[in-house]
């Protein structure tokens, strides 16, 4: 199973201004964990979903997650529970010597695209909270 | 720049990930591979380098096999050229048999 953590370049930089000016950090971290997650969720649907013989994989995966915290490091779980029936992705996504990798699945997941969204979503969740903290 | 099926199939039998389709699967241990992703980048607006990404796989009814091929064939693609990243396990959809899987890229520069 794969864990969305704050990921944009400017993550420690954007945290660090944002508990100087006396801002929630842990508030923040999770609202952007939280939007990323449903930013991309619908996706991995879409991309996964036209594989649902028996219902299995879908009823796997992730769509509700919540923060975790690990010390201080905070991540959500994304995508399939492997262990919960979700092994199909991970034939899905990188294929079986039988059957051809699933390059929409994959993507779905780890794609660019999707990076930069979730870059996108993160980064702009904490210059929204430092702003705040400003005023 | 060797070929990565051919680099591997100097060591085990070699196949497109794939292309086994209502096939057993070969005894002891076989590699399968695929181009996952490709780039290019630029200089002075003209493609300059061209970067391809690969999974490899290597798949086994023995666990130690597997090992011992899988860095046989680490070592040969770091010896012609390519860059290979840490190896995981990889889920098989064949009870007897157990998986691991690498990255491996290559970089190629082109003429401009």
């Amino acid at each position: 199973m794969a864990r969305l953590k704050l990921q944009f370049d400017a993550w420690k930089e954007l945290g660090e201004s944002l508990d100087k000016l006396g801002g929630d950090l842990k508030a923040t971290t999770e609202e952007a964990l939280i939007k990323s997650h449903a930013a991309i969720t619908p996706g991995i649907v879409a991309a996964f979903g036209k594989h649902n013989d028996t219902g299995t994989m879908m009823g796997a995966l992730r769509d509700k997650s919540k923060v975790e915290w690990e010390g201080m490091t905070a991540s959500i779980p994304i995508g399939f529970d492997i262990s919960a029936g979700g092994v199909a992705s991970v034939f899905l996504m990188y294929g079986t010597p039988r059957m051809a990798p699933d390059r929409k699945a994959y993507n779905a997941i780890y794609g660019g695209k999707v990076k930069k969204q979730i870059n996108e979503i993160q980064m702009d969740v904490f210059k929204k909270a430092i702003e705040r903290a400003m005023r | 720049m060797k070929t990565i099926n051919d680099i591997l199939a100097a060591i085990k039998p070699t196949f497109l990930q794939g292309t086994l389709a209502g096939q057993e699967y070969p005894a002891g241990t076989f590699f399968t591979f695929w181009n996952y992703d490709s780039s290019e980048e630029y200089y002075s607006n003209k493609p300059a380098k061209l970067i391809r990404y690969y999974w490899v796989y290597c798949y086994s009814e023995d666990p130690k096999e597997l090992e011992i091929d899988l860095n046989a064939a680490i070592k040969a693609l770091r010896s012609a050229g390519y860059i290979v990243e840490p190896a995981t396990d990889i889920a098989t959809d064949e009870p007897t048999y157990t998986g691991k899987m690498i990255t491996v890229i290559s970089m190629e520069t082109l003429e401009v």
